[in-house]
């Protein structure tokens, strides 16, 4: 007998809605929820291979402390079973003895936004949250912020009602985003034109009308000239730029030397198609350029910001903005927080600024969504202060740019906890593990942010019982700062569900209500209604921005090159990309996945192996000025000559992660990490990495 | 009701989503033997590259090489299914690999753990309660449609027709005097690793991308044989003959 249960997807912030199917307490299959606007009825392949995580036999299953005080890779961590009572008085013993021996500031808390986490920091009166963002899409972030929103970025895109769709580097479907994908293939086969400009040759190119293998990394000068076009040709959208933008004839002024022929120079795109390409940008209507994570915009390379604030501009010169076939901010449900439903006690005082000096950033420094980059540096340098003990949650190793060098600095600090789900390469590195239990083992609700048309929320029951001995995240925080002494913070009766329900009866709706509705959501479609304002002073969408100016960076997207290019040692551009079935190095232990991607090939240009002496299927190794791995060579036509790709986050050495241990390599080793003051002299208003602004060599094994 | 599937190689993402699904629903073969696979092909020069994925699974043919190829008739049509479905009795099945080799598009895998062959059975035990395949229902893009084979080879044609209208004049309709799974290509069928003249083993492309899916063709050859005449004399020796 099959019984189904609403849950909703936590493999990426999707969160598309679905339903488990049990038989006898065990899950045997994942399905999508028809009535979610998310993922309309479907999953993608990470979400309908999520479920077998759940049942691998290496999941983390009870609190273990660290016996061997020796740390690093192959090194034996000596894990054993203690209590949740023992875990707590553990880690809250040292994370206050830290404290007050070297200061507050010298714990790391380094985990996604999450309101428990925040608080609990702010408590121990610690500036130091580390976030991944900067390795993944503040750029895009922070230009939203400074230059229209205020607040975030846009997560929601109309594509199906776009008639011309121009990606640079934008390449969701290929990584098998349900809601991307499903777009972009039912906005072609309604007859939209698309083209795709990325130095890779991936299903979205190959879908496109037009693939244009363009040099990694000058994207910029393309649509710094497509601006030029656009405005000296009078293209642009008069009534929207009038009416909801800033700034048009002094951006107008800058770009007047971005020619077509220039661009041409540095893109290897001729003069004509870029011409070409920006006159039918802003003559199909709607036209938009997509945006996500790691596409052309993202913090990738020196110029990264720059080509997100591009994308902005040519996105409300042809007023693609929060209209119709464009880009959407979400229309979710306002939630208040957790300081705002439950008042904390006053803070402690601290005017210690952060290890990575982010705070300095008057633009986006509010918003701690950065910090990875930089933290190995930090604890090796020991500046601008000590660093001593650190948290976290889910953040592998490997997602860690230069991950050798974050093991180094692992291994300084005094004392590391971690919470997670399976053994990982950070795990072996903690003093003491707290498992959590997998999304399926718990209650929670999701207000959704990608593809959120209209306000609705998504219900997910506990699907099973915990298989092991777990606590939610929020209880884990909750009993470490108890045992530090922080239980004020904390009173009897704060906890997440009772959260949950105080932000749905701000929204004029209840746990209760949530939990009974029959298709597991709440929430009823709305008809869109564009902005007509905006979250910038002017309330407008600003073009050349004032406030970039008066804190110390470029106004506009002035043209600035990458920072490294090929040179005789290392001759090649490389660029990152993953298998759809992959979620970052979270899914390299899955059963499922890893029988149609068990691998992270470096793709070769089929002339660039031959001269290299490379066949397909040939181990070779992939050298940065810091590190080099070992994979295997995918010989292909469909890449640039003088770029290789490599995949994403595998070169596991955990040994308790059987199917990933010792498979391919980590390109995360060949990334450059940051010093606090190398990021601050870069002038990024950002503060993102570079995460693909290295050349390499590669050659036989 | 005559039951077809029609997978549009032109939507599709080449993600696998439809492999996980069926995976994860049929787990008895072992780890790494697929019912369903994706291979990824390129042709063409950078940069005029063509890439195009190929959902390689049975393609449920009406005249099936696999079954007079298999030396225990554990291969059948299924009753019910109007020539449109091929399982295989796996209780029958010997896993000597006669029906890897004669299979066209390198769709059976034998699983060398269970001495099993193992292919796609059109979810016939779904499809015959009225139910639609795991793969079809798992597509993300709606890539796989599956239903009453009139009504699909019309729809199908008339999206080979707006490709053709849209500058894609390759487009074409492969299977639809032969196979229960029938494909949309936008290409020759031989840069897809298809048969181009019936079912013609010799061009077929089986190494088509080592990274796409799983080998295919380590299957076939001296191994395969010598199991064979290996597991031909086990059954002769339990049938007392």
């Amino acid at each position: 007998m099959v019984t189904e249960k609403h849950t909703f997807c936590n493999v990426c912030s999707a969160n598309c809605a679905m339903k488990a199917q049990i038989v006898d307490g065990k899950i045997v299959a994942i399905k999508g929820n028809p009535d979610d606007q998310v993922g309309r009825g479907k999953l993608c392949v990470k979400g309908y291979s999520a479920w077998k995580m759940v049942y691998d036999p290496q999941r983390l299953k009870f609190p273990m402390k660290r016996t061997n005080p020796e740390k690093g890779p192959g090194v034996d961590p000596g894990f054993v079973k203690i209590s949740w009572e023992e875990a707590f008085k553990l880690a809250g013993d040292r994370f206050r003895e830290l404290s007050a021996k070297y200061r507050p500031e010298s714990i790391v808390v380094a985990c996604r936004p999450q309101d428990f986490a925040v608080r609990w920091a702010k408590a121990m009166g610690t500036p130091n949250l580390s976030r991944h963002h900067d390795t993944c899409y503040t750029t895009h972030d922070a230009m939203w912020r400074v230059t229209v929103s205020g607040t975030a970025r846009p997560w929601t895109h109309d594509l199906e009602n776009a008639r011309y769709i121009l990606s640079f580097g934008w390449d969701q479907p290929s990584k098998g985003k349900n809601m991307a994908a499903r777009q972009y293939v039912n906005a072609l086969a309604k007859g939209a034109k698309a083209v795709v400009v990325n130095p890779l040759l991936t299903a979205t190119g190959a879908m496109a009308n037009e693939w244009i293998p363009i040099k990694p990394g000058t994207d910029l000068a393309f649509i710094l000239a497509m601006i030029n076009i656009i405005i000296e040709e009078n293209l642009y959208d008069k009534d929207y730029v009038e009416k909801y933008t800033t700034g048009i004839e002094d951006l107008k002024k800058a770009v007047k030397s971005y020619t077509a022929e220039w661009a041409a120079g540095i893109t290897d795109v001729d003069a004509a198609t870029i011409t070409r390409i920006a006159r039918e940008f802003a003559t199909t209507k709607p036209a938009v350029i997509p945006s996500h994570k790691r596409d052309a915009g993202g913090p990738n390379y020196d110029n990264g910001w720059r080509v997100a604030y591009g994308f902005i501009i040519l996105n409300a010169l042809v007023g693609a903005i929060d209209r119709p076939g464009g880009v959407i901010f979400e229309r979710n449900m306002k939630l208040p927080n957790l300081d705002t439903v439950f008042p904390p006690p006053e803070y402690p005082k601290n005017t210690a600024g952060r290890f990575d000096g982010g705070e300095k950033n008057k633009l986006f420094g509010s918003t701690a969504k950065y910090g990875n980059v930089v933290l190995a540096d930090a604890i090796l340098s020991g500046k601008p202060y000590p660093l001593k003990g650190l948290f976290v949650r889910k953040y592998n190793v490997l997602g860690f740019p230069n991950a050798p060098r974050f093991v180094e600095a692992l291994k300084k600090l005094e004392f590391i906890a971690v919470a997670d789900i399976m053994p990982t390469e950070i795990v072996q590195m903690a003093d003491v593990v707290f498992p959590e239990p997998h999304f399926m083992e718990v209650e929670a609700m999701s207000n959704r942010t990608y593809n959120a048309h209209y306000p609705q929320v998504a219900y997910s029951a506990p699907v099973i019982e915990k298989l092991g001995d777990y606590k939610g995240f929020g209880s884990i925080v909750i009993g470490i700062a108890k045992a530090m002494g922080l239980g004020d913070y904390f009173p009897d009766g704060v906890n997440g569900i009772r959260l949950m329900d105080e932000q749905l009866k701000a929204n004029g709706y209840s746990l209760d209500q949530l939990k009974a509705s029959p298709n597991g959501l709440l929430g009823d479609p709305k008809p869109f209604t564009g902005r007509e304002e905006f979250g910038t002073e002017s309330k407008k969408i600003e073009l050349y921005s004032k406030k970039l100016q008066d804190n110390g960076f470029d106004p506009f997207p002035a043209w600035k090159e990458k920072k490294e290019k090929p040179s005789k040692d290392y001759p090649l551009y490389m660029v990152i990309t993953r298998h759809a079935a992959h979620r970052m190095s979270e899914s390299h232990n899955n059963e499922l996945v890893m029988q149609v991607a068990p691998e992270c090939p470096v793709i070769l240009n089929t002339v660039t192996a031959a001269d290299l002496g490379i066949k397909n299927g040939d181990d070779v190794w992939v050298e940065s000025k810091i590190n080099k791995i070992k994979v295997k060579a995918h010989v292909v036509p469909g890449i640039r000559p003088d770029t290789v790709c490599v995949w994403h986050g595998f070169g596991h050495w955990s040994k308790d992660l059987p199917l990933a241990y010792g498979v391919g390599g980590n390109e995360g080793d060949l990334v450059y990490d940051l010093s606090a003051k190398a990021l601050a002299d870069r002038k990024d208003p950002t503060l993102s990495g570079l995460m693909s602004d290295m050349c390499v060599k590669v050659y036989k094994a | 009701m005559k039951y077809a599937m029609v997978i549009d190689q032109t939507r599709c993402i080449g993600c696998s989503a439809c492999t996980v699904t069926c995976k994860g629903r049929y787990e008895e073969a072992s780890f790494g033997v697929l019912r369903t696979r994706m291979l990824e092909y390129q042709t063409g020069t950078f940069p005029n590259v063509r890439l195009a994925y190929r959902k390689q699974a049975c393609m449920h043919c009406f005249e099936p090489k696999c079954l007079p190829a298999c030396p225990v008739k554990a291969i059948f049509r299924v009753e019910g299914s109007n020539g449109g479905m091929v399982d295989i009795d796996i209780e029958t099945c010997i896993g000597c690999g006669m029906c890897v080799r004669a299979c066209p598009f390198g769709a059976p895998e034998i699983d060398d753990k269970r001495r099993k062959s193992e292919k796609c059975t059109f979810c016939d035990k779904q499809v015959l309660r009225g139910k639609t395949t795991y793969c079809a229902d798992a597509c993300p893009v709606g890539a796989i449609a599956f239903g009453e084979r009139d009504k699909l080879i019309a729809d199908a044609q008339a999206r080979v027709k707006a490709l053709k209208a849209a500058g894609r004049t390759k487009a074409a309709l492969f299977g639809k005097d032969s196979t229960g799974v029938m494909l949309i290509i936008d290409g020759d069928p031989k840069d897809f690793g298809l048969p181009t003249d019936g079912f013609d083993v010799s061009s077929l492309n089986w190494l088509a991308s080592p990274f796409s899916g799983v080998m295919i063709a380590a299957a076939i050859g001296g191994a395969g044989l010598a199991r064979y005449s290996e597991r031909v004399k086990e059954v002769e020796a339990k049938e007392g003959k």
